[in-house]
């Protein structure tokens, strides 16, 4: 008698909580102990640590500005974004640098990982991560990992443009 | 005639250089342009640097820094464009302007605003088809 | 090339020529009798007749037809440019921006409904009828049985030079149905010694038999008929058996225009002069109509290319970016391989040569303001008609230069401050009798440069703001306007406005809070002055440019920091400085006076650039106030390219920008008016931020 399979569909879950993640794959990095990804269409490239500069202090991510390539970007603290406590970089640790609505930002993670294909089925949101600025859109199983899908939007300082 | 040649479209109204390229380089010629007769000038004397020189001359009339006239005069003034067609391009329907343009040169006129089939006609008129299309019925 | 961009074309163009239509009309209206503008609005519409035609908005060809005919009519001297005409015309610009702006988002030429009323004003003004638009007929190719044409062809000799080929007619007529026989007459062909290959001795005799009517043969010879003898006359079948095709037909040739030696008519359009001595002309030419009357304005046409603002952006970009990597080589260059006068003489002179490419890419981003702002006095114009009132627009300092992207953003502003100046600052005439005031009123529209900073200022002398209302008003939205600064910072507040009236063209009156957060967005700052009874006047005060700034580079703490050198007075040990506590706030005594110190570290955001030992104090300028800034020390001065924080971040008071050093690491450049600002806001009660008033008293 086989193993009772679930129904892995690859790649054909293409949205996750309101999250369009066509074509199905992500970036995926380690936060803590936690796997989370980025659609592949949001990350423009993956960089070098390089350390921050002029943290103004609020709110607790940013931790200041880095310089790509002639380019001036906000970093952001993956870690402290979503919920973990901050600490001294590993030697892993690189900088996502999304792109959404036509604004850059560097997110520091602790390493990086694979790009996947999406497979799967979606999985429940478990209670707590169900709110509305969660930057958590959901989870979907990918190989034998659980990994954190995030809303690109939620990393950028959007909100905090000054008038 | 070299069925290579460009035509040389001077007209100081971008749009009408770009259909007149439209409509020509769908009946196999080369255009190029210009936006005044200065410029033209200018690319007839680099063409004749290169001993070269357009197969036909498409020109306006009213157009800053040189009037149109004006511009025709030299260029068939120049040695290479001295068998070189011009046509004319003109609101005037008067014989008046036609004379003129007779005078200054030119070998005949369109009358603006043009259409396709037209404009087509008259340079059907002056130079010889692009060898692609020689022996092509001719439907308008 | 296809339809869409052919429109693309097409709209930029008409947006071009409606703008020239509009600038030149008004300008005619104070000098009509300028010859170049007379020239280039009849051009104007003379082209925009063509191109729209070509686009398919017959419409906006109709109209253009119209006032091509009128401005001709100006032109040649035969109508008087009168202000009715005038307003007329603009009118009709106005109408056809509206359908090609239509037209751009909707491929639809809707016609506005003043637009049949304004046709019919035009074509009355010219005397015209409106009838359909005369297309030339077709080919009218009735469908009939073949009738032959006997075709008599002597062209001159010189036929060639016009760059006809006969060959190519009997192709054409080859077209047209049978050329059932054709003789050529080679009597008048010389020797081959004396035969000039550039001349046509030949003639021809045809027979062409063919079911097209007489008149499309003709047109086969529409362009030769001037170039020769041509005869076509249709034969019956009969007559062709007793004629023989090589005679000439017995009957008198039809007359034949010749080309004759009269005086032209054609009202030529100007060849600028500098043009015409450089392309001398050719000997056998006539000289054209007498010259008009040469004008001292002319709106001179310089000699242009268009491209693309993101391209220039991109230049300026790159230039940035060769500059730095250069330092970044520079850096990475070990010690000794500089020491090597050879290396440094060409990284010198690589530098040299990176400086200027950035100059001069960076110029390219700034135009003389000019152009923009002599756009505004048709609107001034409008806003006075409507409003009953009679003003005069001055524009001073046009030659002033702004990066173009700056200008860009001030358009609104400067629209809303002056429609505000003309339907609230400005009184009515009666009542600027009574006053005594003179009349037209006055605004002015001022750009001048100082301190490395571009100033503009839109002054009118009208009544100045009502002080008491505006006190009024604020009590009423229980704003704290105790003192005149209060009070006036209070007028930029959202929503605030004392009009009573409310107007088509600025609404509900101010908008003055619209006209801040455009003016701070691109690293402005406005202020007002006004005094009641004389006049009130907005200043606004730009960075000059955003791309490239002379900077000083001074160290806090870890940070690195930039202080644009125009701010900076001087440096000064900070030793020698006496400090001195005055009502909680920090001083030194300088030079015979009290100057303020600010500790960047202690302002929000800045708390990162911790300075640990000042060495240097650097006195920086400000808006209105000088500064001290201690910094642990001065590293050097040097160009920086300004990169944008806004971008992908935000707008961070105290910084105009970031820029990348040598090494790769970011320096903030520091906004000195931002930071005194922020470090004197606590020192007088509240008031806003980004907004400092003067009244003058009486």
């Amino acid at each position: 008698m086989g193993e009772s399979m679930r129904t892995e569909k690859e790649a054909d879950v293409k949205k996750v909580g309101e999250v369009d993640l066509s074509p199905a794959q992500m970036v995926t990095f380690r936060v803590d102990e936690q796997v989370y990804g980025l659609g592949i269409l949001d990350v423009h490239e993956v960089i070098q640590y390089r350390r921050p500069e002029f943290a103004p202090g609020d709110p607790p991510w940013m931790l200041g500005v880095i310089h790509l390539r002639g380019e001036i970007l906000p970093a952001v603290d993956a870690r402290v974004r979503l919920g973990f406590p901050q600490k001294v970089p590993d030697p892993g640790a690189v900088y996502v640098v999304l792109e959404k609505n036509g604004q850059r930002v560097a997110l520091l993670v602790d390493a990086i990982l694979d790009v996947v294909q999406l497979g799967s089925v979606e999985l429940d949101k478990p209670p707590g991560v169900d709110r509305e600025d969660s930057p958590v859109a959901g989870f979907v199983r990918v190989k034998d990992r659980t990994v954190a899908v995030l809303k690109a939007e939620a990393f950028l300082p959007a909100a905090e443009r000054a008038l | 005639m070299n069925p290579a040649a460009p035509i040389l479209v001077v007209d100081d109204s971008p749009t009408l250089r770009a259909a007149v390229e439209f409509v020509l380089t769908r009946e196999g010629f080369q255009v190029a342009q210009a936006g005044n007769g200065v410029e033209a000038l200018e690319q007839l004397q680099e063409w004749e640097k290169q001993g070269k020189r357009p197969a036909l001359i498409i020109s306006d009339i009213h157009m800053p820094e040189m009037n149109g006239l004006e511009f025709i005069r030299h260029a068939k003034a120049t040695s290479s464009c001295r068998f070189v067609p011009v046509l004319v391009l003109t609101t005037e329907r008067g014989e008046n302007t036609k004379l003129e343009a007779k005078r200054a040169g030119a070998a005949g006129w369109i009358n603006k605003p043009f259409n396709a089939e037209a404009l087509v006609r008259a340079v059907h008129k002056l130079i010889r088809r692009p060898h692609a299309r020689a022996g092509k019925s001719h439907g308008h | 090339m296809d339809i869409d961009h052919l429109l693309d074309i097409f709209y930029t163009e008409a947006f071009e020529r409606l703008d020239d239509l509009e600038r030149g009309l008004v300008q005619l209206e104070v000098d009509p009798g300028n010859a170049e503008i007379l020239d280039e609005v009849f051009r104007a519409a003379h082209t925009l007749k063509g191109s729209s035609g070509l686009a398919g908005l017959n419409a906006i060809s109709k109209m253009a037809h119209v006032m091509e005919d009128l401005l001709d009519e100006v032109r040649q001297g035969t109508r008087p440019f009168t202000k009715d005409l005038s307003s007329l015309l603009l009118e009709a610009t106005d109408i056809l921006k509206q359908i090609v702006q239509t037209h751009a988002e909707t491929r639809k030429e809707s016609l506005p409904s003043g637009f049949a009323p304004t046709l019919k004003l035009l074509a009355e003004a010219a005397g015209q009828e409106l009838g359909e638009n005369g297309a030339s007929g077709g080919d009218g190719d009735s469908a009939r049985d073949a009738a032959l044409y006997r075709i008599s062809l002597r062209f001159k000799r010189e036929l060639f030079e016009t760059g006809q080929d006969p060959l190519l007619l009997f192709y054409e007529l080859a077209e047209l149905g049978e050329l059932v026989d054709v003789h050529c007459h080679t009597e008048e062909l010389p020797g081959l010694s004396e035969l000039d290959p550039t001349q046509l001795f030949l003639s021809w005799d045809l027979l062409l038999r063919s079911t097209v009517d007489e008149d499309a043969v003709r047109g086969v010879f529409v362009f030769v008929q001037y170039d020769g003898e041509i005869d076509v006359r249709r034969v019956e079948e009969k007559e062709n058996e007793n004629a023989a095709v090589l005679g000439v037909s017995a009957e008198e040739p039809e007359e034949q225009q010749t080309v004759s030696e009269q005086a032209t008519t054609v009202a030529e359009t100007r060849t600028r002069p500098d043009v015409a001595e450089k392309f001398p002309r050719p000997e056998k030419a006539e000289a054209p109509g007498a010259p008009r009357r040469p004008s001292g304005n002319a709106v001179l046409r310089t000699n242009t290319v268009r491209v693309r603002t993101e391209k220039l952006d991109r230049m300026v970009d790159l230039s940035g970016e060769v500059a730095i990597q250069l330092g970044q080589l520079e850096a990475a260059l070990g010690g000794s391989v500089l020491q090597d006068n050879g290396v440094r003489a060409l990284l010198e002179a690589l530098r040299r040569t990176v400086s200027g490419l950035q100059s001069e890419a960076l110029s390219l981003r700034m135009v003389p303001v000019e152009e923009s702002l002599t756009r505004f006095t048709r609107l001034v114009r409008d806003a006075a008609v409507e409003a009953g009132k009679e003003v005069e627009l001055i524009v001073e300092g046009g030659e002033t230069e702004l990066d173009r992207t700056l200008l860009a953003e001030l358009s609104d502003p400067i629209k809303h401050l002056l429609r505000n100046a003309v339907d609230h600052g400005v009184e009515p005439p009666e009542e600027r009798r009574r006053l005594g005031k003179p009349l037209p009123a006055r605004v002015w529209l001022r750009a001048y440069e100082r301190a490395g900073r571009v100033f503009l200022e839109i002054e009118d002398d009208g009544r100045g703001l009502n002080l008491g209302k505006i006190r009024q008003r604020a009590r009423e939205l229980g704003l704290d306007a105790s003192g005149n600064k209060e009070m006036l910072a209070v007028l930029f507040k959202p929503g605030f406005s004392t009009a009573n009236r409310v107007t088509n063209l600025s609404g509900r009156g101010v908008g003055l809070d619209v006209v801040k957060t455009s003016v701070e967005k691109i690293g402005g700052h406005i202020s007002v002055f006004t005094e009641e009874g004389k006049g009130t006047r907005f200043r606004i005060s730009l960075p000059l440019t955003l791309a490239v700034l002379d900077g000083l580079l001074v160290r806090l703490g870890s940070g690195l920091c930039v202080l644009p050198l125009q701010a900076v007075s001087e440096t000064v040990a900070w030793f020698s400085l006496e400090g001195v506590e005055i009502d909680q706030r920090r001083l030194v005594h300088y030079r015979g006076r009290f100057v303020p110190v600010v500790w960047l570290h202690d302002l929000p955001g800045f708390q990162s650039l911790q300075v640990e030992r000042p060495l240097v104090g650097v006195l920086v300028q400000g808006d209105g106030h000088e500064l001290f800034l201690p910094v642990d020390e001065i590293v050097g001065s040097q160009q920086v390219v300004v990169k944008s924080l806004e971008k992908n971040w935000k707008r961070v008071p105290g910084v105009t920008g970031a820029t990348v050093l040598g090494d790769g690491s970011v320096a903030l450049i520091l906004d000195v008016s931002g930071i005194e600002r922020l470090a004197l806001q606590d020192l007088a009660p509240r008031s806003e931020e980004g907004t400092s008033v003067q009244v003058a008293t009486n």
